[in-house]
């Protein structure tokens, strides 16, 4: 069975954070997903950016974009795409067309941090 | 560049995956993601069960807290995530616990919609 | 036998075993619960007409399984779909020899407990789906409203299929956790049936027995697991006293005053053995300690007198294991029985200081006030037993601490 792991986190506890247990931390996760791929579970992965970082889209059409996350007690997170673009205007406008827009419903835009 | 296209669903949407509203629901997705791979840009996705399936795992002092349902608070942002295949829920709980995330934050653990065959 | 009395036997037998053999592949225990009842309909319309069949439980599985694989054909989302579901069936009737059904019964039991399952909803997922207990007899049990009720319980159920929560036992590491899990889930049940001894409460009544019959079943599947000896020990030392806790004027009875005549020796007996063989497996553990406990008071029958040196030891460990208020009060208690009141009253003030949810427990009122009492202290005693009252609702313990507090 395919599940999906994800991760919640207190962004403002990454604000003042050192260079050195920023690194720690990145080494946690470089060990987690080697073991997650030497036991053969491993199917994929991604970091998000920052919630500020997010656009959030409503509408019929995604008539209404706004800055940051998707917050709204109603609606929970349905599944996923993930799409390679050559700039956020064009990753907004294939947002925009997403299926569930069609109907008014909700989508967040979230930069994924590739290292 | 990459990007996350997060799909947020009502209680309503998750029903039209399977009312009569389900051929359109599904043809729909199917056209999308074949219009992102036909443009060349799709970079992976997936559809996931409804909230009613989640659980949520924290470790705090090195115990293991358990909680049915999905992360719902507002103090954590989602910052991440693992797509794995495993054999069961114990078995993915047991992994989500050893996320590195799992000791300060919180592990949401939903499964994946399983396509017919 | 009529056929109706032996579907009704069947049905009190092998309800269980049937839906846990029915839902083990696919996780869904829904599913089962409609194709079970389904081919119960059936049962009572073949079984009058062709003669009731040699072996009534692998009838009931195949009928069952065909409206399985029939519901799965008409489900359009179907999980995995119709083939696995089919396969699944078929592996099954393999295992079938002519007269045993084999036993997923302690699978469905962790499912149920399981820690994704949320807590409340664990007992009576337990009393559902292992003894086919409907939303409305299990929401009257608890005092909660039946449709809220049987949401949770449809959610549950839902969860269990949907989440891939497998009736696989856990491995050794989380074995502790989860079988602790199924033993406070069964003793839930249990205390929700014992706090009614009379019976007054029609949804209550055989709730208790309900309990002390998944212990069996337990013990059965698990029979070196100490904790479920000891689980099963304690409920029949408790309900072996049912009768006498109320006089015949349905009267509160505390228990050093029962009349052990009316104290049932078949399930004191069982309950003796039982705890004996959990001891001879060497794992002490909470269960087996509150049993031990029982054990101590129920000696009183053949003795004459009741060890209280003993249950001061017991009550001690189990505070120390537990950490519980509670237990902390009552060898406070039995304190004050083996060393008199004066070291009682000692231990149970120091009980309320430490844990000060005590303040809210009448019981510790309760002991507080007689101890006061005995201590010549009147004035406290009688506030005591003015906050003890204030604090239960069973009318018949309330009339009893008001005697004791007119009496003083």
């Amino acid at each position: 069975m395919q599940y999906l792991l994800l991760i919640y986190g207190e962004e403002s506890a990454w604000a003042d954070i050192s260079p050195e247990r920023a690194s720690e931390i990145m080494q946690a996760y470089f060990a987690y997903t080697d073991k997650l791929k030497n036991a053969g579970v491993y199917l994929a992965g991604d970091e998000l950016d920052v919630v500020a970082k997010a656009k959030s889209v409503r509408g019929v059409g995604g008539t209404h974009v706004v800055d940051g996350p998707f917050v709204d007690t109603k609606e929970t997170l349905g599944g996923y795409y993930l799409i390679q673009c050559a700039s956020e205007d064009e990753a907004l406008n294939w947002a925009k067309q997403a299926p569930t827009m069609l109907h008014g419903g909700g989508i967040e835009l979230r930069p994924v941090i590739v290292r | 560049m990459k990007y996350a296209v997060l799909v947020y669903e009502t209680a309503d949407d998750f029903s039209a995956r399977e009312d009569q509203r389900a051929k359109d629901y599904w043809d729909g997705h199917g056209a999308y993601a074949g219009a992102l791979q036909a443009a060349g840009i799709f970079a992976g996705g997936a559809g996931l069960k409804p909230p009613h399936a989640a659980t949520t795992v924290r470790l705090r002092g090195g115990a293991r807290q358990v909680i049915d349902g999905p992360y719902t608070d507002i103090k954590e942002q989602l910052g991440g995530f693992y797509l794995i295949d495993v054999e069961n829920l114990d078995a993915a709980l047991a992994w989500a616990e050893k996320c590195p995330g799992a000791a300060t934050g919180s592990i949401e653990v939903r499964p994946l919609i399983e396509m017919n065959q | 036998m009529s056929t109706a009395a032996l579907a009704e036997r069947v049905a009190r037998e092998s309800y269980g075993r049937l839906i846990a053999l029915l839902s083990a592949r696919t996780r869904d225990v829904a599913a089962a619960e409609d194709a079970l009842a389904d081919a119960f309909a059936a049962a009572l319309v073949a079984w009058p007409r062709a003669g009731a069949p040699d072996n009534p439980e692998a009838w009931l599985f195949a009928a069952a399984k065909r409206k399985l694989i029939d519901a799965a054909r008409r489900a359009k989302t179907a999980a995995g779909g119709e083939a696995e579901i089919m396969r699944g069936l078929e592996e099954l009737e393999a295992d079938m020899s002519a007269r045993a059904i084999p036993d997923q019964r302690l699978g469905l039991m962790f499912a149920c407990a399981h820690p994704a399952i949320e807590a409340s909803v664990r007992t009576p997922l337990m009393l559902q789906a292992v003894l086919g207990f409907s939303a409305e007899r299990i929401a009257a049990a608890f005092l909660l409203e039946p449709a809220a009720m049987g949401q949770r319980l449809v959610r549950a159920k839902k969860k269990i299929r949907d989440a891939g929560l497998g009736f696989e036992m856990p491995g050794p590491e989380l074995w502790r956790p989860r079988i602790d899990a199924v033993l406070d889930a069964i003793y839930a049940a249990f205390a929700s049936g014992w706090s009614d001894p009379l019976g007054v409460d029609a949804e209550r009544v055989g709730l208790a027995d309900e309990a002390i019959w998944l212990g069996r079943v337990l013990v059965s599947q698990a029979p070196d697991e100490a904790e479920a000896l000891g689980l099963l020990a304690l409920m029949l030392h408790l309900e072996a006293r049912r009768r006498a806790r109320r006089d015949s004027e349905q009267r509160y009875v505390p228990l050093d005053e029962q009349d052990t005549t009316l104290w049932d020796r078949a399930l004191i007996e069982e309950a003796e053995l039982t705890l004996h063989r959990a001891s001879a497996l060497n794992r002490a553990g909470r269960y087996q300690l509150e049993a031990a406990i029982q054990s101590a008071h129920a000696s009183r029958a053949w003795r004459g007198l009741v060890d209280w040196d003993a249950i001061v030891l017991l009550y001690q460990a189990l505070g120390e294991l537990t950490g519980s208020p509670v237990a902390r009060l009552n060898a406070a208690a039995a304190i004050a029985k083996r060393d008199g009141p004066e070291a009682g009253y000692e231990a149970a003030e120091a009980a309320g200081a430490h844990y000060p949810v005590l303040r809210d427990y009448q019981p510790y009122w309760a002991l507080m006030a007689d101890l006061c009492a005995k201590l010549g202290r009147t004035q406290a005693a009688r506030a005591a037993y003015d906050e003890a009252m204030a604090r239960e609702t069973d009318g018949a313990v309330v009339a009893f601490l008001k005697q004791r507090r007119d009496n003083l």
